[in-house]
């Protein structure tokens, strides 16, 4: 039984009524368990009013448009998740900034705009250039940046000495010029890690950056140098790590139409998870040309998983290399 | 909620009226047509899919219109996307348009009304694409959000809401010459499920016998077979009523009368029983099919 209370309050009103406010509250006290690290920090009458304060004029229209209050409350649901969504994004995301930005400031390749809050590179021209922004994330892709694989260590550096300011280098050499909030998206979708939990970049101590910045920045020096795994070996330690949308999308190489049709979601979200994976992948395996290698690793890995489980019915169960 | 917050939140719905600015010197016809114009933002849904698209072309016979998608929420945008804020646009709030990515969608999808755009800055929004500089009132969006992001998260909905819509069954315009085709159904199936003898049952699979509504829907319910296909075998409704029924000012009445969602068969039924109201009157035309329409609504139960 579909009614339309919601819409008809508004209407009648001119403004979004109490129908409303009573599904916002049920719909917040739903979903806020989902986001562990916001819940406690306000109550579910605050989350609200914030929401509405933020989204309110276009959710109002949004709201009443809808044929019938079970719309209503899904299309909800929809806003606010993508809200809590960014909120949680908020603090790694400043954090990211701030760390962004003393690099820049401590490196003598960068310079600050006459523009506020821009950033060119030292002796070069203080002026923007025409480059696409998948052309830097491109850019950004291919310039080598090892992360260590997460142990646990609190304090995660972003690259070798020198490696996150030679990729900054090749994107300020494209774009001319850029704000460093563009500056922050470019690395916060080249390392996705680093959105994910704010804990990695909480623990990060100052004083690690001191030790960092006195070498000078190495690229090839004989002292960078470490055994570095191959990909299969890569490919296994980060096996484990996939959920099953991110192996899904392994085994479809990468194709968004075919992923789309297995998960029964719709074109551009596949898109979007073979992006999230291709950027992970890269965080992961260094640049983006040896993600490609890393790529192949996991696919034999996904298919051996789906292919070898083994069958109750299995009759040569003696043959099996069951390891 | 404390009342303190509940004050709160009653003073900001203060601040976010809704429906279109009223405008003052703007002429206006007498009526607000609820027919489907160019120009139009329009509430468009099928199945869980949601979407508010701005209307650019209409194909009146076919029932189809080319429409731009479009977004109410504030920060949804890429490079792509064109803006209508502040005293340009029509709400009280913003509206964010694709003029980049038309689809055509059947009218069966539309819904309300929520606002309707100037012919002059329909025009103008049409012609972002290829025009740099944009048009006054009109701003560009600023780049692709980050992997992740809500707004990362709200534009994938929106393109997958389109395929959805563009994908939603269409007026098939049959012609005389499906009232032949054969139904569809074996003989013992209608013979159990309407009770009927043998030779009423094989006139039925013949196309030679007419069935009621309440008969068709037992066939559609117990052999799949889509109420449409049913009648149509048996009788095909007017064209000028198939089209009506596209209109979305029958769409609540449609999904109030559905049974699981099924619209199609809610639309089927109610213009067959519009049709049998005409039985015994003459004349055609899409305004009579209007009138017999509501009376038919008329004497639903509420």
């Amino acid at each position: 039984m579909t009614t339309t209370l919601i819409r008809d309050e508004a209407l009648a009103r001119g403004t979004l009524g109490m129908a409303a406010l009573a599904m916002m509250r049920r719909v917040f006290a739903e979903q806020l368990p989902r986001f562990p690290g916001l819940r406690d920090t306000a109550t579910v009458d605050d989350f609200v009013n914030s929401f509405f304060e933020d989204k309110g004029a276009g959710y109002s229209n949004a709201i009443t448009a809808l044929p019938d209050d079970r719309a209503a409350k899904q299309e909800t649901r929809k806003w606010v998740e993508r809200w809590l969504v960014d909120l949680t994004r908020k603090q790694p995301w400043g954090a990211l900034r701030n760390r962004l930005e003393k690099r820049l400031e401590r490196s003598t390749l960068f310079s600050p705009s006459v523009a506020k809050h821009y950033w060119f590179l030292t002796g070069g021209e203080d002026v923007d250039r025409h480059v696409t922004q998948t052309g830097l994330r491109e850019i950004a892709a291919l310039a080598p940046v090892e992360m260590p694989i997460a142990t646990g260590n609190a304090s995660a550096r972003l690259g070798r000495p020198g490696q996150l300011e030679e990729m900054l280098r090749r994107v300020l050499v494209a774009a001319g010029r850029l704000h460093v909030s563009d500056l922050t998206k470019i690395c916060a979708d080249r390392f996705p890690s680093l959105l994910e939990t704010g804990d990695v970049l909480a623990a990060t101590v100052d004083a690690d950056w001191d030790i960092v910045e006195e070498m000078t920045p190495a690229i090839d020096s004989p002292a960078a140098t470490e055994i570095k795994l191959d990909d299969e070996h890569l490919a296994q330690q980060l096996m484990p790590r996939f959920t099953d949308t991110e192996r899904a999308a392994i085994r479809h190489g990468g194709d968004a139409a075919a992923l789309a049709k297995d998960l029964g979601i719709g074109r551009t979200s596949a898109n979007n998870v073979v992006q999230k994976l291709r950027a992970r992948l890269t965080e992961l395996a260094g640049d983006s040309a040896r993600s490609q290698g890393v790529l192949t690793a996991l696919l034999s890995l996904v298919l051996d998983d789906s292919l070898g489980v083994p069958s109750i019915q299995s009759e040569d169960m003696e043959d099996s290399n069951v390891v | 909620m404390s009342s303190e917050a509940s004050e709160r939140w009653i003073a900001l719905s203060k601040t976010f009226p809704v429906g279109p600015k009223r405008r003052n010197g703007m002429l206006r016809s007498a009526q607000p047509t609820d027919g489907v114009v160019a120009g139009q933002l329009r509430q468009a849904y099928w199945g869980d899919a949601r979407l508010v698209v701005l209307i650019d072309i209409i194909d009146d016979v076919a029932a189809l219109a080319s429409v731009f998608p479009a977004c109410l929420e504030p920060g949804v945008e890429n490079s792509t996307a064109v803006i209508i804020e502040g005293d340009a646009s029509p709400l009280h709030g913003l509206v964010t348009v694709w003029p980049d990515s038309p689809a055509i969608i059947p009218f069966a999808t539309l819904g309300s009304t929520i606002a309707t755009i100037s012919k002059p800055q329909l025009r103008a929004i049409r012609s972002a694409p290829s025009n740099d500089p944009i048009a006054d009132g009109l701003r560009r969006g600023h780049g692709e959000p980050a992997l992740e992001s809500g707004a990362a998260l709200a534009l994938a909905d929106l393109f997958d809401a389109i395929d959805v819509l563009q994908s939603a069954p269409r007026l098939q315009l049959a012609s005389s010459d499906t009232a032949a085709a054969q139904l569809q159904v074996p003989l013992p199936t209608i013979m159990s499920v309407l009770q009927a003898p043998q030779p009423r049952a094989m006139a039925i699979r013949m196309g030679k016998e007419p069935l009621t509504v309440e008969e068709a829907d037992l066939l559609a319910a117990a052999t799949e077979v889509p109420l449409s296909h049913i009648l149509g075998a048996v009788a095909p409704l007017p064209l000028d009523l198939q089209r009506e029924l596209q209109e979305p000012r029958w769409r609540s009445h449609i999904r109030n009368r559905a049974i699981d969602g099924d619209e199609d068969r809610a639309r089927t039924r109610l213009g067959y029983e519009a049709y049998q109201l005409a039985a015994r009157e003459t004349g055609q035309g899409r305004e009579l099919w209007r009138q017999r329409l509501d009376t038919v609504l008329a004497t639903d139960n509420r």
